[in-house]
Protein backbone atom coordinates (compact mmCIF):
# COMPACT_ATOMS: atom_id res chain seq x y z
CA UNK A 1 0.00 0.00 0.00
CA UNK A 2 2.82 2.34 0.59
CA UNK A 3 4.50 1.85 -2.31
CA UNK A 4 1.42 2.11 -4.43
CA UNK A 5 0.86 5.42 -2.65
CA UNK A 6 4.44 6.44 -3.47
CA UNK A 7 4.56 5.14 -6.75
CA UNK A 8 1.19 6.44 -8.34
CA UNK A 9 -0.60 8.58 -6.13
CA UNK A 10 1.86 11.33 -4.71
CA UNK A 11 3.11 12.24 -8.08
CA UNK A 12 -0.66 13.50 -8.68
CA UNK A 13 -0.56 15.15 -4.96
CA UNK A 14 2.50 16.96 -5.47
CA UNK A 15 1.75 19.04 -8.75
CA UNK A 16 -1.38 19.89 -6.68
CA UNK A 17 0.56 20.87 -3.65
CA UNK A 18 2.64 23.43 -5.74
CA UNK A 19 -0.25 24.41 -7.06
CA UNK A 20 -1.63 25.57 -4.48
CA UNK A 21 1.38 27.61 -3.64
CA UNK A 22 0.45 29.92 -6.01
CA UNK A 23 -2.91 31.07 -4.40
CA UNK A 24 -5.74 28.70 -3.80
CA UNK A 25 -8.15 29.20 -5.73
CA UNK A 26 -11.34 27.77 -7.53
CA UNK A 27 -12.47 28.60 -11.21
CA UNK A 28 -16.51 29.59 -11.44
CA UNK A 29 -17.17 30.72 -14.92
CA UNK A 30 -15.40 33.70 -15.48
CA UNK A 31 -15.03 34.63 -11.55
CA UNK A 32 -11.84 33.50 -10.30
CA UNK A 33 -12.36 32.93 -6.35
CA UNK A 34 -9.72 34.01 -4.97
CA UNK A 35 -8.85 36.57 -2.23
CA UNK A 36 -7.91 39.90 -3.16
CA UNK A 37 -5.69 41.94 -1.02
CA UNK A 38 -5.51 45.51 -3.15
CA UNK A 39 -8.31 47.12 -5.50
CA UNK A 40 -7.17 49.43 -8.18
CA UNK A 41 -10.38 51.92 -9.12
CA UNK A 42 -10.17 53.98 -12.16
CA UNK A 43 -13.14 56.57 -13.10
CA UNK A 44 -13.06 56.45 -17.13
CA UNK A 45 -15.47 58.74 -19.06
CA UNK A 46 -16.10 56.52 -22.58
CA UNK A 47 -17.87 59.68 -23.98
CA UNK A 48 -15.10 61.99 -24.87
CA UNK A 49 -16.89 65.16 -25.48
CA UNK A 50 -18.71 64.93 -22.24
CA UNK A 51 -16.64 66.56 -18.94
CA UNK A 52 -16.57 66.51 -15.48
CA UNK A 53 -14.42 67.05 -12.22
CA UNK A 54 -11.33 65.04 -13.47
CA UNK A 55 -11.93 61.94 -13.30
CA UNK A 56 -9.19 59.73 -10.74
CA UNK A 57 -7.29 56.24 -10.55
CA UNK A 58 -6.65 55.31 -6.42
CA UNK A 59 -5.71 51.83 -5.37
CA UNK A 60 -7.47 50.61 -1.86
CA UNK A 61 -5.51 48.22 0.17
CA UNK A 62 -8.23 47.29 3.09
CA UNK A 63 -7.84 44.07 2.12
CA UNK A 64 -11.55 43.20 4.26
CA UNK A 65 -13.38 45.84 2.65
CA UNK A 66 -12.27 44.70 -0.64
CA UNK A 67 -13.07 41.14 0.04
CA UNK A 68 -16.52 41.98 0.95
CA UNK A 69 -17.02 43.99 -2.42
CA UNK A 70 -15.62 41.15 -4.51
CA UNK A 71 -17.92 38.87 -2.78
CA UNK A 72 -21.03 41.31 -2.87
CA UNK A 73 -20.04 40.98 -6.77
CA UNK A 74 -20.22 37.19 -7.58
CA UNK A 75 -23.68 36.93 -6.06
CA UNK A 76 -25.02 39.40 -8.43
CA UNK A 77 -27.40 37.78 -10.91
CA UNK A 78 -26.44 37.37 -14.59
CA UNK A 79 -27.28 39.74 -17.15
CA UNK A 80 -30.19 38.05 -19.80
CA UNK A 81 -28.03 36.89 -22.33
CA UNK A 82 -31.18 36.76 -24.77
CA UNK A 83 -31.21 38.27 -28.55
CA UNK A 84 -34.03 40.94 -27.57
CA UNK A 85 -33.24 44.76 -28.26
CA UNK A 86 -34.11 46.59 -25.37
CA UNK A 87 -34.20 50.51 -24.08
CA UNK A 88 -31.97 51.89 -21.57
CA UNK A 89 -32.13 55.12 -19.54
CA UNK A 90 -29.33 57.83 -21.06
CA UNK A 91 -25.74 56.67 -20.64
CA UNK A 92 -23.67 60.02 -20.22
CA UNK A 93 -20.78 57.63 -20.65
CA UNK A 94 -18.54 56.98 -16.95
CA UNK A 95 -17.52 53.84 -15.75
CA UNK A 96 -15.25 52.27 -13.32
CA UNK A 97 -12.67 49.72 -14.18
CA UNK A 98 -11.55 48.09 -11.27
CA UNK A 99 -8.80 45.51 -11.14
CA UNK A 100 -8.22 42.88 -7.88
CA UNK A 101 -5.00 42.20 -7.08
CA UNK A 102 -3.23 39.77 -4.81
CA UNK A 103 0.22 40.70 -3.90
CA UNK A 104 1.35 42.24 -7.24
CA UNK A 105 -0.91 39.23 -9.39
CA UNK A 106 -4.02 40.45 -11.17
CA UNK A 107 -6.99 38.11 -10.37
CA UNK A 108 -9.77 39.81 -12.22
CA UNK A 109 -10.51 42.97 -14.13
CA UNK A 110 -14.12 44.07 -14.20
CA UNK A 111 -15.97 47.12 -15.58
CA UNK A 112 -18.87 48.73 -14.07
CA UNK A 113 -21.15 50.56 -16.27
CA UNK A 114 -23.83 52.39 -13.99
CA UNK A 115 -25.49 54.59 -17.09
CA UNK A 116 -27.82 53.39 -19.33
CA UNK A 117 -28.22 49.43 -18.61
CA UNK A 118 -26.13 49.52 -15.89
CA UNK A 119 -23.57 45.92 -16.31
CA UNK A 120 -20.79 44.53 -14.69
CA UNK A 121 -18.51 42.81 -17.04
CA UNK A 122 -16.10 40.30 -15.28
CA UNK A 123 -13.41 39.53 -17.26
CA UNK A 124 -14.71 38.89 -21.33
CA UNK A 125 -17.70 37.05 -20.93
CA UNK A 126 -19.40 37.18 -17.57
CA UNK A 127 -22.01 39.78 -17.34
CA UNK A 128 -24.02 41.04 -13.91
CA UNK A 129 -26.71 43.26 -13.61
CA UNK A 130 -25.45 45.48 -10.44
CA UNK A 131 -28.03 47.23 -8.58
CA UNK A 132 -28.36 49.78 -5.70
CA UNK A 133 -26.38 47.31 -3.17
CA UNK A 134 -23.79 47.32 -5.47
CA UNK A 135 -22.82 51.04 -6.17
CA UNK A 136 -23.53 51.71 -1.89
CA UNK A 137 -21.10 48.90 -1.65
CA UNK A 138 -18.47 49.87 -3.78
CA UNK A 139 -19.04 53.87 -2.44
CA UNK A 140 -18.79 52.63 1.26
CA UNK A 141 -15.34 50.68 0.06
CA UNK A 142 -14.13 53.95 -1.40
CA UNK A 143 -14.91 55.61 1.46
CA UNK A 144 -17.08 57.89 -0.53
CA UNK A 145 -20.67 58.56 -0.63
CA UNK A 146 -22.64 57.47 -3.27
CA UNK A 147 -23.22 61.46 -4.61
CA UNK A 148 -19.29 61.50 -4.90
CA UNK A 149 -19.20 57.96 -6.72
CA UNK A 150 -20.75 59.70 -9.54
CA UNK A 151 -20.28 62.95 -10.41
CA UNK A 152 -22.15 65.12 -12.22
CA UNK A 153 -22.27 66.22 -15.80
CA UNK A 154 -20.44 69.92 -15.99
CA UNK A 155 -20.45 70.47 -19.79
CA UNK A 156 -20.79 68.67 -23.16
CA UNK A 157 -18.80 69.53 -26.09
CA UNK A 158 -20.47 69.29 -29.57
CA UNK A 159 -20.35 70.64 -33.02
CA UNK A 160 -23.45 73.04 -32.06
CA UNK A 161 -21.00 73.89 -28.89
CA UNK A 162 -17.58 73.09 -29.31
CA UNK A 163 -15.40 73.37 -26.12
CA UNK A 164 -12.60 76.19 -25.86
CA UNK A 165 -9.10 75.61 -26.68
CA UNK A 166 -7.13 74.77 -23.89
CA UNK A 167 -5.43 78.43 -23.92
CA UNK A 168 -8.80 80.12 -23.42
CA UNK A 169 -8.93 81.57 -26.82
CA UNK B 1 14.24 4.15 -15.11
CA UNK B 2 11.04 2.15 -14.12
CA UNK B 3 11.27 3.91 -11.19
CA UNK B 4 11.73 7.27 -12.64
CA UNK B 5 8.45 6.88 -14.64
CA UNK B 6 6.14 8.34 -12.07
CA UNK B 7 8.11 11.53 -11.63
CA UNK B 8 8.61 12.17 -15.21
CA UNK B 9 4.81 12.00 -15.44
CA UNK B 10 4.31 13.87 -12.37
CA UNK B 11 6.65 16.77 -14.05
CA UNK B 12 4.61 16.80 -17.63
CA UNK B 13 1.16 16.76 -15.45
CA UNK B 14 2.56 19.81 -13.50
CA UNK B 15 3.65 21.36 -16.48
CA UNK B 16 0.19 21.47 -18.58
CA UNK B 17 -1.63 22.87 -15.44
CA UNK B 18 0.53 25.67 -15.62
CA UNK B 19 0.31 26.52 -18.67
CA UNK B 20 -3.52 25.54 -18.94
CA UNK B 21 -3.86 28.17 -15.88
CA UNK B 22 -1.57 30.84 -17.62
CA UNK B 23 -3.88 30.36 -20.88
CA UNK B 24 -7.26 31.40 -19.15
CA UNK B 25 -8.97 35.00 -19.94
CA UNK B 26 -9.39 35.82 -16.62
CA UNK B 27 -5.77 35.53 -15.34
CA UNK B 28 -4.35 36.86 -18.91
CA UNK B 29 -1.20 39.63 -18.32
CA UNK B 30 -2.08 43.00 -18.67
CA UNK B 31 -3.47 43.80 -22.26
CA UNK B 32 -5.31 46.80 -23.66
CA UNK B 33 -7.65 47.77 -20.96
CA UNK B 34 -10.85 49.95 -22.94
CA UNK B 35 -11.73 49.03 -26.43
CA UNK B 36 -14.54 51.57 -26.04
CA UNK B 37 -12.71 54.74 -27.63
CA UNK B 38 -10.66 54.63 -30.68
CA UNK B 39 -12.74 52.03 -32.68
CA UNK B 40 -13.12 52.23 -36.37
CA UNK B 41 -15.52 54.10 -37.29
CA UNK B 42 -18.04 53.11 -40.21
CA UNK B 43 -18.57 56.53 -41.76
CA UNK B 44 -15.03 58.39 -42.95
CA UNK B 45 -14.77 61.31 -41.05
CA UNK B 46 -14.54 64.01 -44.17
CA UNK B 47 -17.39 62.42 -45.27
CA UNK B 48 -19.41 62.54 -41.62
CA UNK B 49 -18.37 66.43 -41.46
CA UNK B 50 -18.85 67.27 -44.92
CA UNK B 51 -23.10 65.71 -44.13
CA UNK B 52 -23.23 67.44 -41.12
CA UNK B 53 -21.99 71.01 -42.10
CA UNK B 54 -24.39 70.97 -45.35
CA UNK B 55 -27.46 70.30 -42.85
CA UNK B 56 -26.48 72.34 -40.25
CA UNK B 57 -26.19 74.84 -42.87
CA UNK B 58 -29.37 73.97 -44.31
CA UNK B 59 -31.31 74.21 -40.63
CA UNK B 60 -29.42 76.97 -39.63
CA UNK B 61 -31.40 78.82 -42.76
CA UNK B 62 -34.54 77.28 -42.13
CA UNK B 63 -34.92 78.00 -38.96
CA UNK B 64 -34.29 81.50 -39.98
CA UNK B 65 -36.54 82.05 -42.88
CA UNK B 66 -39.62 80.02 -41.67
CA UNK B 67 -40.57 78.47 -38.32
CA UNK B 68 -37.95 80.04 -35.98
CA UNK B 69 -37.12 79.05 -32.97
CA UNK B 70 -38.43 79.46 -29.04
CA UNK B 71 -35.49 80.61 -27.60
CA UNK B 72 -37.40 80.85 -23.87
CA UNK B 73 -34.17 79.07 -22.35
CA UNK B 74 -30.79 78.62 -23.39
CA UNK B 75 -29.89 75.65 -25.14
CA UNK B 76 -27.87 73.19 -23.02
CA UNK B 77 -26.11 70.33 -24.45
CA UNK B 78 -25.52 66.31 -23.66
CA UNK B 79 -23.41 63.49 -25.43
CA UNK B 80 -24.77 60.24 -24.54
CA UNK B 81 -23.76 56.76 -25.61
CA UNK B 82 -27.38 55.51 -26.64
CA UNK B 83 -29.61 58.65 -27.25
CA UNK B 84 -30.21 61.21 -29.50
CA UNK B 85 -33.54 63.94 -29.56
CA UNK B 86 -34.17 66.08 -27.01
CA UNK B 87 -34.92 66.01 -23.17
CA UNK B 88 -37.20 68.42 -21.20
CA UNK B 89 -36.37 69.06 -17.52
CA UNK B 90 -34.47 70.57 -14.93
CA UNK B 91 -33.93 67.61 -12.59
CA UNK B 92 -35.68 69.06 -9.70
CA UNK B 93 -39.58 70.46 -8.86
CA UNK B 94 -42.79 68.98 -9.78
CA UNK B 95 -41.44 67.37 -12.82
CA UNK B 96 -43.60 66.58 -16.01
CA UNK B 97 -46.76 64.36 -16.17
CA UNK B 98 -47.33 63.66 -19.86
CA UNK B 99 -45.55 63.63 -23.29
CA UNK B 100 -46.52 62.92 -26.45
CA UNK B 101 -45.49 63.21 -30.41
CA UNK B 102 -46.23 61.33 -33.85
CA UNK B 103 -43.59 60.61 -36.45
CA UNK B 104 -42.26 58.68 -38.98
CA UNK B 105 -41.06 55.55 -38.77
CA UNK B 106 -38.05 55.75 -40.62
CA UNK B 107 -37.04 53.28 -43.60
CA UNK B 108 -33.71 52.40 -43.07
CA UNK B 109 -30.61 50.85 -45.17
CA UNK B 110 -27.73 48.97 -44.89
CA UNK B 111 -27.37 45.55 -42.70
CA UNK B 112 -30.17 44.10 -40.83
CA UNK B 113 -29.38 41.78 -38.14
CA UNK B 114 -28.73 41.53 -34.08
CA UNK B 115 -25.77 43.41 -33.98
CA UNK B 116 -27.55 46.78 -35.53
CA UNK B 117 -30.27 48.27 -33.94
CA UNK B 118 -32.76 51.31 -33.61
CA UNK B 119 -35.69 52.35 -31.37
CA UNK B 120 -37.64 55.28 -31.51
CA UNK B 121 -39.96 56.33 -28.78
CA UNK B 122 -41.27 58.88 -26.54
CA UNK B 123 -40.79 58.56 -22.56
CA UNK B 124 -41.15 60.14 -19.02
CA UNK B 125 -37.81 60.12 -16.85
CA UNK B 126 -34.86 58.13 -17.42
CA UNK B 127 -32.65 60.75 -17.30
CA UNK B 128 -32.03 62.50 -13.83
CA UNK B 129 -30.49 61.16 -11.06
CA UNK B 130 -28.64 62.67 -7.80
CA UNK B 131 -27.38 65.34 -9.80
CA UNK B 132 -28.25 66.27 -13.11
CA UNK B 133 -27.84 63.66 -15.99
CA UNK B 134 -25.32 61.48 -13.35
CA UNK B 135 -24.24 58.13 -14.10
CA UNK B 136 -25.83 56.69 -11.54
CA UNK B 137 -27.73 53.78 -10.09
CA UNK B 138 -30.02 56.38 -9.05
CA UNK B 139 -31.25 57.26 -12.11
CA UNK B 140 -34.81 57.52 -11.61
CA UNK B 141 -37.08 54.98 -13.40
CA UNK B 142 -38.30 55.49 -17.18
CA UNK B 143 -41.61 54.61 -18.81
CA UNK B 144 -41.86 54.74 -22.79
CA UNK B 145 -43.41 53.88 -25.50
CA UNK B 146 -42.38 53.99 -29.31
CA UNK B 147 -41.45 51.05 -31.92
CA UNK B 148 -38.22 48.88 -32.35
CA UNK B 149 -36.73 47.70 -35.17
CA UNK B 150 -36.68 44.40 -36.23
CA UNK B 151 -34.07 42.07 -37.74
CA UNK B 152 -35.86 41.95 -40.87
CA UNK B 153 -36.24 45.91 -41.25
CA UNK B 154 -39.84 46.40 -39.86
CA UNK B 155 -41.00 47.82 -37.06
CA UNK B 156 -42.88 46.31 -33.87
CA UNK B 157 -44.34 49.05 -31.21
CA UNK B 158 -43.41 48.57 -27.77
CA UNK B 159 -43.60 50.13 -24.11
CA UNK B 160 -40.79 49.26 -21.40
CA UNK B 161 -40.69 50.13 -18.00
CA UNK B 162 -37.39 50.37 -16.98
CA UNK B 163 -36.66 50.10 -13.39
CA UNK B 164 -34.89 47.04 -12.84
CA UNK B 165 -34.46 43.96 -15.25
CA UNK B 166 -38.13 44.28 -17.03
CA UNK B 167 -38.11 43.22 -20.76
CA UNK B 168 -39.46 45.46 -22.81
CA UNK B 169 -44.00 44.58 -23.86
CA UNK B 170 -43.77 44.13 -27.47
CA UNK B 171 -46.82 43.95 -30.22
CA UNK B 172 -45.45 40.93 -32.06
CA UNK B 173 -48.55 40.43 -34.37
CA UNK B 174 -48.68 44.10 -36.02
CA UNK B 175 -45.91 44.44 -38.12
CA UNK B 176 -44.83 48.27 -38.79
CA UNK B 177 -43.44 49.27 -41.73
CA UNK B 178 -41.12 52.14 -42.95
CA UNK B 179 -42.67 55.87 -43.33
CA UNK B 180 -45.61 54.92 -41.27
CA UNK B 181 -47.16 57.34 -38.83
CA UNK B 182 -46.76 56.18 -35.12
CA UNK B 183 -48.20 58.65 -32.20
CA UNK B 184 -46.94 57.50 -28.71
CA UNK B 185 -47.77 59.07 -25.36
CA UNK B 186 -47.32 58.67 -22.20
CA UNK B 187 -49.71 59.68 -19.00
CA UNK B 188 -48.35 60.13 -15.54
CA UNK B 189 -51.11 60.31 -12.81
CA UNK B 190 -54.93 59.77 -13.19
CA UNK B 191 -56.07 61.26 -16.28
CA UNK B 192 -55.75 57.46 -17.79
CA UNK B 193 -55.29 55.51 -14.64
CA UNK B 194 -57.35 55.67 -11.36
CA UNK B 195 -53.93 54.99 -9.39
CA UNK B 196 -52.15 56.97 -10.28
CA UNK B 197 -49.91 55.24 -12.15
CA UNK B 198 -48.53 55.71 -15.66
CA UNK B 199 -49.86 54.57 -18.85
CA UNK B 200 -48.06 54.15 -22.12
CA UNK B 201 -49.51 54.27 -25.57
CA UNK B 202 -48.41 53.80 -29.07
CA UNK B 203 -50.34 53.24 -32.19
CA UNK B 204 -49.69 53.22 -35.60
CA UNK B 205 -51.88 56.22 -37.48
CA UNK B 206 -52.32 54.47 -40.65
CA UNK B 207 -53.15 50.61 -39.60
CA UNK B 208 -55.13 51.70 -36.33
CA UNK B 209 -52.52 48.51 -34.46
CA UNK B 210 -51.99 50.20 -31.13
CA UNK B 211 -50.43 48.82 -27.73
CA UNK B 212 -51.31 50.12 -24.22
CA UNK B 213 -49.35 49.43 -21.31
CA UNK B 214 -51.74 48.51 -17.47
CA UNK B 215 -51.73 50.96 -15.16
CA UNK B 216 -48.43 50.70 -13.24
CA UNK B 217 -47.27 51.70 -9.93
CA UNK B 218 -44.17 50.00 -9.20
CA UNK B 219 -42.13 49.76 -5.81
CA UNK B 220 -39.59 51.02 -7.32
CA UNK B 221 -41.12 54.75 -8.27
CA UNK B 222 -41.83 56.36 -11.17
CA UNK B 223 -39.88 58.74 -13.05
CA UNK B 224 -40.88 61.95 -14.33
CA UNK B 225 -38.00 64.56 -13.69
CA UNK B 226 -38.04 64.72 -17.51
CA UNK B 227 -39.81 63.98 -20.56
CA UNK B 228 -37.97 63.29 -23.92
CA UNK B 229 -38.65 62.19 -27.91
CA UNK B 230 -35.66 60.00 -28.53
CA UNK B 231 -33.88 58.08 -31.29
CA UNK B 232 -32.00 54.99 -29.42
CA UNK B 233 -29.42 52.54 -30.27
CA UNK B 234 -30.77 49.59 -28.18
CA UNK B 235 -28.86 46.74 -26.04
CA UNK B 236 -28.71 43.50 -26.43
CA UNK B 237 -26.82 41.14 -24.13
CA UNK B 238 -25.44 44.17 -22.03
CA UNK B 239 -23.62 45.53 -25.41
CA UNK B 240 -25.12 48.47 -27.37
CA UNK B 241 -25.82 47.39 -30.73
CA UNK B 242 -24.49 49.85 -33.83
CA UNK B 243 -26.91 52.32 -34.43
CA UNK B 244 -29.08 51.47 -37.99
CA UNK B 245 -28.62 53.98 -40.63
CA UNK B 246 -32.24 55.60 -40.45
CA UNK B 247 -31.48 58.55 -42.33
CA UNK B 248 -33.65 60.75 -40.25
CA UNK B 249 -36.86 60.78 -38.18
CA UNK B 250 -39.70 63.75 -38.96
CA UNK B 251 -40.77 64.19 -35.28
CA UNK B 252 -44.20 66.36 -34.82
CA UNK B 253 -46.76 67.60 -32.24
CA UNK B 254 -43.69 67.26 -30.00
CA UNK B 255 -45.54 68.06 -26.83
CA UNK B 256 -45.08 67.37 -22.98
CA UNK B 257 -47.02 68.44 -19.78
CA UNK B 258 -45.44 69.78 -16.46
CA UNK B 259 -46.78 67.92 -13.64
CA UNK B 260 -49.01 70.58 -12.06
CA UNK B 261 -52.93 71.02 -12.31
CA UNK B 262 -54.14 72.07 -14.86
CA UNK B 263 -51.40 72.24 -16.99
CA UNK B 264 -51.72 71.94 -20.53
CA UNK B 265 -49.35 70.45 -23.77
CA UNK B 266 -46.72 73.35 -24.41
CA UNK B 267 -43.77 73.34 -26.65
CA UNK B 268 -40.22 72.07 -24.65
CA UNK B 269 -38.98 75.22 -24.88
CA UNK B 270 -40.74 76.54 -22.47
CA UNK B 271 -38.67 74.42 -19.61
CA UNK B 272 -35.09 73.87 -19.60
CA UNK B 273 -34.08 71.47 -21.98
CA UNK B 274 -31.35 69.73 -23.85
CA UNK B 275 -30.36 68.34 -27.44
CA UNK B 276 -28.67 64.94 -26.60
CA UNK B 277 -26.18 63.74 -29.43
CA UNK B 278 -25.40 60.12 -29.96
CA UNK B 279 -21.90 58.89 -29.36
CA UNK B 280 -19.87 55.74 -30.01
CA UNK B 281 -16.33 56.79 -28.38
CA UNK B 282 -15.43 59.90 -30.36
CA UNK B 283 -17.92 59.27 -33.64
CA UNK B 284 -21.28 61.47 -33.43
CA UNK B 285 -23.88 59.03 -34.51
CA UNK B 286 -27.09 61.25 -34.53
CA UNK B 287 -28.60 64.21 -33.13
CA UNK B 288 -31.06 66.75 -33.75
CA UNK B 289 -31.00 69.12 -36.84
CA UNK B 290 -31.36 72.14 -34.75
CA UNK B 291 -30.12 73.34 -30.88
CA UNK B 292 -34.18 73.40 -29.94
CA UNK B 293 -37.70 71.86 -31.16
CA UNK B 294 -39.02 74.39 -33.30
CA UNK B 295 -41.99 76.60 -32.22
CA UNK B 296 -44.46 74.45 -34.79
CA UNK B 297 -43.47 71.62 -32.03
CA UNK B 298 -41.07 69.47 -35.27
CA UNK B 299 -37.94 68.90 -35.20
CA UNK B 300 -35.39 66.07 -37.50
CA UNK B 301 -33.33 63.78 -36.03
CA UNK B 302 -30.59 62.49 -38.20
CA UNK B 303 -28.36 59.71 -38.46
CA UNK B 304 -24.87 60.13 -39.17
CA UNK B 305 -22.87 56.75 -38.28
CA UNK B 306 -23.29 53.36 -37.46
CA UNK B 307 -20.51 53.45 -34.35
CA UNK B 308 -19.41 50.37 -33.52
CA UNK B 309 -20.79 47.63 -30.88
CA UNK B 310 -19.87 48.92 -27.14
CA UNK B 311 -19.78 46.49 -24.27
Amino acid sequence: MHIIFKKRILPFIIPLFLLSGCGSFLLIGNFVREDPTSLQVHLVNIVPENHYAPTFQRTLTDSQAIQQLYNTMQVLPYQDAGSIARSCKIDAGLEYQLVFFQGQRVIQKVIYHPGGCPSIRIGKSDVRVPGKAFAQALAQTMGVSEKELFPSLLFSCNVHSPCPSPNGK
Amino acid sequence: MKKLFPWIYSFFFTATLVLSINALPVHAQPTQWNSKIGHLISVPAAKDSALKKTVQLRQAMQSRSSHGLVSTYATQYVDSGNWAGYVTGSGSGNGFKAVKATWNAPCTSGATNSQIGYASWVGLGGAFGHGVFNNTNGVEPLEQAGIVLQSDGTYRLFWEYISSNQPPFIDTKDVIRCGQSITAWVFLGSTYCSNGGFYAHVGDNITGAHLGSTCLTESNGLGHQSSEWIDERPTVGGCYQELTNFHYTNWSNVLTQVNSPGAGWTNPNNYVNRQVFMYSGTTELADPDGPSVLSNNTFVDRWYANGTIDC
